[in-house]
């Protein structure tokens, strides 16, 4: 960062707090996250549940 | 990684600011889309936590299993830290600003500064295993241990270069992580391949791992803990890089992609250490391959070890800036750097590192189960303005900057992990839960629904914390 300051950081925080709601939001998480994210856990609960007894059962009956 | 505006502008000087500070980063400013953003938390995620948390799980566990529970143990671990980054991405700010609602204006402060401690021990642990894995190489080449091999002064070198970098700024951490990623995921695959075929397949599938417990399905949880535990650990760098996401997707997957699936893919060299070579410390383990591949793990651990450690101290610095906004970069990156120090000259953190990283989750574990209910209860909003006002009037005030029911709710979820279970020692005091949950889950769920029954008796009904959002004046055109 240079030495030599254009923006005053207090300033530049009140400015941007206050503006921030006039910017369009960012792309929010859709429909499609949603699904991912539920086949995720399942997979990964249903996945852990199988490691933790079936297959570590084939290893030490 | 675009640049939105010319080197030297205003502009990016305005970015640059934000992006070390509290002031939240607008939408137009942000840099990251999914590919940057899964390709620097890869780079974070191929450290010293990597091999050594592959090591621990390959010591109690069969290989196949470990990297089961490895990848999907840290993916689960890693939703609460998942949905911090699409806060985090929506609202472009950082923690002090982020958990406002939920802790106060000024209880947010006081989280940080109470977890900061636990950063400073992760940002120990890289220099670490890059001094003694340097040392250790040398040795293998015949060359006496003198004061300027000694692992302790190596670390403290990799740890000032890191700083540098991260004093350096965005740029500077964006073309390191360009070198080192591909860099480090070429090598990490070669050395897998060079381990597998070292031990023969076999012997990788059948092996039973040095610290199987008499009963093997005690050793699976204990493993699945410290994945959790691992996972969890992320709530501090959960702002560091989502907040530059252009959107709350590309915040989202990228968390749970490189710090969970990958996570447990390029962990095969630590899970083969820990569990064929039997050692807890990865050097000790990769230094058995010997040969030429010393010297490919050797630039694997300097380069992976680097991206570590400019990740740790740009996390504290960064925390330093939301607590104490009037400090200037350079002393918020020089204060991140003596308790490092401190515990690269008495590594507990990594020498202890199951421990460390479970005694860490109990508290890690509750933020981010408060974190997760006051979020859904708000739909995810904040009032930014009112984050930043710590007048007596504002919506975030609570008591005097306090919310005292996020508080409470955190003293009994790590009150419930510690009741299960003692990180310390590994003794499991109700194996009912602890068979079923392990300790981390329990905590989330304890301090969230907590959380959530104050809420709803003290909070909603005054709507105290939960102030209205303003809305954008359009849902088109990029800016003003």
């Amino acid at each position: 960062m240079s030495q030599e300051r254009k923006v005053d950081p207090a300033a530049e925080l009140k400015e941007k707090v206050e503006d921030y709601y006039n910017y369009t939001p960012v792309k929010p998480m859709g429909k499609r996250d949603w699904v991912l994210l539920g086949i995720t856990l399942v997979v990964s609960i249903g996945l852990l549940v199988f490691a933790g007894t079936v297959w570590l059962g084939w290893y030490y009956p | 990684m675009d640049s939105v505006s010319n080197p030297g502008s205003i502009e990016e000087e305005r970015r640059e600011l934000a992006e070390k500070s509290k002031i939240p980063v607008l939408p137009t400013e942000r840099t990251l889309g999914f590919w940057d953003h899964t390709g620097i938390a890869t780079a974070g995620a191929i450290a010293t936590w990597l091999f050594l948390t592959g090591a621990w799980i390959g010591m109690a566990v069969p290989v196949p299993i470990a990297i089961v529970v490895l990848a999907l143990g840290c993916t689960i671990g890693l939703i609460p830290i998942a949905f911090m980054g699409r806060y985090f991405a929506r609202w472009g700010g950082e923690h002090s600003t982020g958990f406002a609602p939920m802790f106060g204006t000024l209880g947010a402060k006081i989280i940080l500064l109470a977890i900061i401690p636990i950063y400073w021990l992760w940002t120990s642990i890289p220099p670490v295993m890059f001094g003694r894995a340097v040392s250790t190489t040398i040795g293998l080449f015949g060359v006496q241990p003198t004061i300027l091999t000694h692992p302790a002064l190596l670390g403290i070198i990799i740890l000032a270069i890191g700083w540098w970098i991260t004093y350096r700024g965005r740029s500077a951490m964006v073309w390191l992580v360009r070198i080192t990623l591909p860099v480090m995921l070429i090598l990490i695959v070669l050395i897998s391949v060079r381990m597998l075929t070292f031990y023969g397949w076999d012997t990788v599938v059948s092996n039973t791992p040095p610290g199987l417990a008499p009963e093997p399905f005690v050793s699976f949880m204990i493993a699945f803990e410290i994945c959790i535990a691992g996972g969890i650990s992320w709530v501090g760098n959960s702002a560091e890089y989502s907040r530059l996401a252009k959107s709350e997707s590309t915040a989202f997957w990228p968390i749970l992609i490189a710090w969970g699936l990958m996570f447990g893919a390029l962990a095969i060299p630590g899970i083969l250490v820990g569990n064929i070579a039997g050692v807890l410390d990865p050097v000790e383990g990769l230094a058995l391959i010997g040969g030429d591949w010393t010297i490919a793990y050797l630039i694997m651990l300097a380069f992976a070890n680097i991206t570590s450690v400019v990740m740790e101290v740009y996390l504290v610095s960064l925390m330093l800036m939301g607590i104490f906004p009037k400090l200037r970069w350079i002393h918020a990156t020089l204060i991140s750097l003596p308790v490092p120090i401190l515990f690269i000259l008495t590594p507990w953190a990594y020498d202890s590192y199951g421990n460390f990283i479970t005694v860490t989750a109990s508290v890690l574990g509750p933020i981010a189960g408060v974190f997760l209910v006051h979020a859904f209860m708000a739909r995810f909003n904040l009032n930014l303005k009112e984050a930043i006002n710590s007048a007596k009037e504002g919506a975030y005030y609570f008591t005097k900057g306090i919310n005292p029911w996020g508080f409470i709710a955190i003293v009994v979820g790590t009150t419930v992990a510690l009741l299960i279970y003692n990180p310390l020692t590994a003794e499991i005091h109700i194996p009912f839960i602890f068979n079923k949950l392990g300790m981390t889950i329990p905590s989330i769920l304890a301090g969230g629904l907590t959380y959530y029954i104050l809420a709803r008796i003290f909070l909603v009904p005054k709507k105290i914390g939960f102030p209205e959002i303003p809305r954008p004046r359009k849902a088109t055109g990029a800016m003003q």
